[in-house]
């Protein structure tokens, strides 16, 4: 249960050697990711301006991480013999106010990324025993989560994904929205989908059409959704040799669309042809009703001389005798 | 204030709705009533009295807030109108019915209801001034002998929602019975008409059932009678001397929905003889899109975001028109199959294309559709 005496924590500052730090306990670990350049270039540069937080192992001689894993990570990198640290005394304080301690720091440091923001609901959840109420009431607005009960599963079923996922949300490249549509996916999928996006390099909006569209095809054809992307027209869309990645993403997206939507799409495909047909001059668009909902069609003109308007009024008589536009009326009906 | 035989007839439906019913919270000017003073009788400690709205609680954070605002009642006052036009949708065709919203709020649990979005109040909504009804109602056939309605109280609530408690279909049927140019409809998922088996209708109530498929009760639509429950009431009813009505609204699209459509068609056939059926409508799944966070939200296992769906003209989500257009021929063809071409069907809230598409009716307006209603009355 979590409990938490009002104190301060007092840290005895003191040097430590690298190698007497346990950096595989990773209990107070809440980060996911890449550490920043720009933190590895300051270290070089500067050295350790705010000392890492350890605590003292004392059935090893060894210390533990509390705070500072990027910065002993990167210390060791760049193989440092020794690192000034401040030491705390485990013994004075509960595992859950150590970890409290340890989400705070990051807070007020660099702050918390999606994927580290998730894995802390987990931990409160899962190791720490901290009630539902009690991470919706404080711990979901401190981590500025909107507090209610869906959004807490999301983040629990978040933190459970993979790690290059969860890495790949922390660095911003899979979108924390697109992220929760992964998360409800079995692991296969998921992965597979995943290098989708990834290959691809899915923008964000992208990646949840993308994601949607796929969860409800393979609902609606009772098909796992790896194997929507077995389908020969998707298989060409994503193989298509004479495409860049953008260009491969709009007809995916397209292609499946056409596969969600199909009898608006022949409809569509139906207009659009006939519309080619009639080849319609520069200045002049036609457009079907919104949803084909009713007969009319909407013939745009745009002009800037009396002579491209009296051209105009030319085509319009000829597309108004061509079949395709009865055609089209007649579809359309 | 007449007193009740309800007061007497304390039944299992009436104890299952009570027991939903977390509080009832009674306006000062609704004191008085009869419903009021039952509710009171029925609810005990939690018969609240408030001075104004002010003083009712905010559901809002609530975990489902609209669970809490069909648990919850508020007893009031209904001001003119009490005879409503059905508010119907822009740029569809609407079939002229009046609606009477003396309840406003249901207790059933549909993943595809509207009023999930659409009522902005803050709970269930008791009108108790019923008698200003009944003036309203005697006032317009009396001075409109000419003018034929189709009155219904199965709008913005299931028509037989504490429907004992409050007595509002008996006292409509007994009304309606003395008139011949207006008929009631009581629309409704229930099956438990035993209140109504009895009374003296005079053949001017229609009791309509609301169908839909096992497969969407099941998922779509708690705490609602099953589809069996609801034609065994019909089929009593029917016994009851009243005309039927049965509306397929909504229609919804799903794979294997033809066999399962047909199949409820067939079981009509089976319980009531055509020959009652005054009307039946048909219409496609359509609701706001405002309404998709709630279905989201609140039937995490329904399956209506699987249809392809358009914007419409009036800006609500619907089939695409092809679709729909199917739907609407083959459960025609079924119906006129199975219960013979005289039964009457018609469209709800469709296109003029819908209307020709699917029927082959062309140029159709809301005053031919209004007319030929009005004729089955």
């Amino acid at each position: 249960m979590e409990k938490i005496k009002r104190h301060n924590f007092i840290a005895k500052y003191q040097k430590v050697s690298l190698s007497e730090i346990d950096i595989q306990n990773k209990n107070y670990n809440i980060r996911i990711g890449e550490a920043l350049p720009v933190l590895k270039s300051s270290i070089e540069k500067h050295g350790i301006i705010e000392p890492p937080l350890l605590l003292s192992n004392a059935t090893n001689n060894s210390f533990i991480v509390l705070c500072g894993f990027r910065r002993i990570g990167i210390l060791k990198e760049i193989r440092a013999d020794n690192i000034q640290a401040g030491i705390i005394d485990n013994s004075s304080y509960s595992e859950f106010e150590l970890f409290s301690f340890a989400v705070h720091d990051n807070m007020l440091g660099c702050g918390l990324n999606s994927s580290e923001k998730a894995l802390v609901i987990k931990k409160l959840s899962n190791i720490h025993s901290v009630p539902d109420d009690r991470i919706m009431s404080y711990w979901m607005p401190l981590l500025s989560l909107p507090s209610n009960l869906r959004e807490l599963h999301l983040q629990k079923q978040i933190a459970d994904i993979e790690k290059p996922i969860l890495e790949s949300i922390a660095n911003g490249t899979t979108n924390i929205k697109a992220a929760f549509l992964l998360s409800e996916l079995d692991r296969n999928d998921r992965l597979c989908l995943f290098n989708i996006i990834n290959n691809l390099k899915m923008g964000n909006n992208h990646q949840k059409q993308f994601l949607k569209l796929i969860a409800e095809i393979s609902e609606r054809e009772k098909k796992f959704p790896s194997q929507i992307l077995n389908f020969s027209e998707v298989k060409d869309a994503l193989e298509n040799g004479n495409h860049n990645p953008p260009q491969r993403v709009v007809q995916l997206i397209s292609v499946l669309q056409q596969m969600r939507n199909p009898a608006f799409s022949n409809t569509d495909k139906i207009f659009k042809n006939l519309s080619n047909k009639l080849n319609l001059p520069k200045g002049i668009t036609l457009n079907h009703s919104p949803g084909y909902e009713s007969e009319e069609c909407n013939l745009m003109l745009s002009f800037s001389s009396i002579e491209e308007l009296k051209q105009q009024n030319t085509e319009i008589i000829r597309i108004a005798k061509s079949a395709e536009i009865r055609k089209i009326l007649e579809h359309d009906n | 204030m007449t007193t009740n035989k309800n007061d007497e007839f304390h039944t299992s439906k009436l104890d299952c709705e009570l027991n939903s019913i977390e509080y009832a919270y009674a306006l000062p000017d609704a004191l008085g009533y009869d419903i009021t003073e039952r509710f009171r009788k029925y609810l005990g400690s939690r018969f609240i009295n408030i001075n104004s709205t002010e003083d009712l609680p905010y559901f809002g954070n609530d975990e489902d807030p609209i669970l809490k605002k069909k648990r919850n009642i508020l007893l009031c006052l209904k001001h003119s109108p009490y005879l409503e036009p059905c508010p119907g949708t822009k740029n569809y065709l609407c079939c002229g019915y009046k609606i009477m919203s003396i309840v406003e709020g249901c207790h059933m649990d549909c993943s595809y209801c509207i009023l999930q979005g659409y009522l902005n109040a803050p709970m269930t909504r008791v009108h108790v001034n019923i008698k200003d009804y009944e003036n309203a109602l005697n006032n317009a056939f009396m001075s409109n002998p000419d003018k034929s309605y189709r009155i219904g109280t199965g709008e913005l609530a299931d028509s037989l929602f504490l429907d004992e408690l409050t007595g509002v279909s008996e006292r409509m049927i007994h009304l309606f019975s003395n008139y011949n140019n207006s008929i009631f409809e009581i629309k409704t998922k229930d099956h438990r008409i035993e209140h109504l088996l009895n009374l003296d209708h005079n053949r001017r109530t229609i009791i309509s059932w609301s169908l839909n498929t096992p497969r969407i009760i099941n998922l779509e639509e708690r705490r609602t009678s099953s589809l069996k429950k609801r034609l065994e009431a019909a089929a009593a009813a029917e016994q009851a001397g009243y005309k039927l009505g049965f509306h397929f609204d909504p229609l919804i699209d799903y794979s294997g929905w033809e066999k399962d459509y047909e199949e409820v068609v067939k079981r009509i056939s089976k319980q009531v003889n055509p020959e009652n059926i005054c009307w039946i409508s048909l219409g496609c799944l359509r609701f706001p899109p405002l309404l998709w966070p709630y279905i989201r939200n609140r039937f995490p296992s329904s399956k209506l975001y699987l249809g392809e769906f358009i914007r419409g003209l009036d800006g609500k989500t619907r089939y695409f028109k092809t679709i729909r257009t199917h739907m609407y021929s083959a459960m025609k063809k079924w119906i006129q199959e199975y219960l013979g071409k005289n039964v009457f069907v018609y469209l709800c809230m469709e296109s003029e294309l819908e209307w020709q598409n699917a029927f082959d009716i062309n140029a159709c307006t809301m005053e031919k559709i209004s007319s030929c209603l009005d004729n089955r009355i």
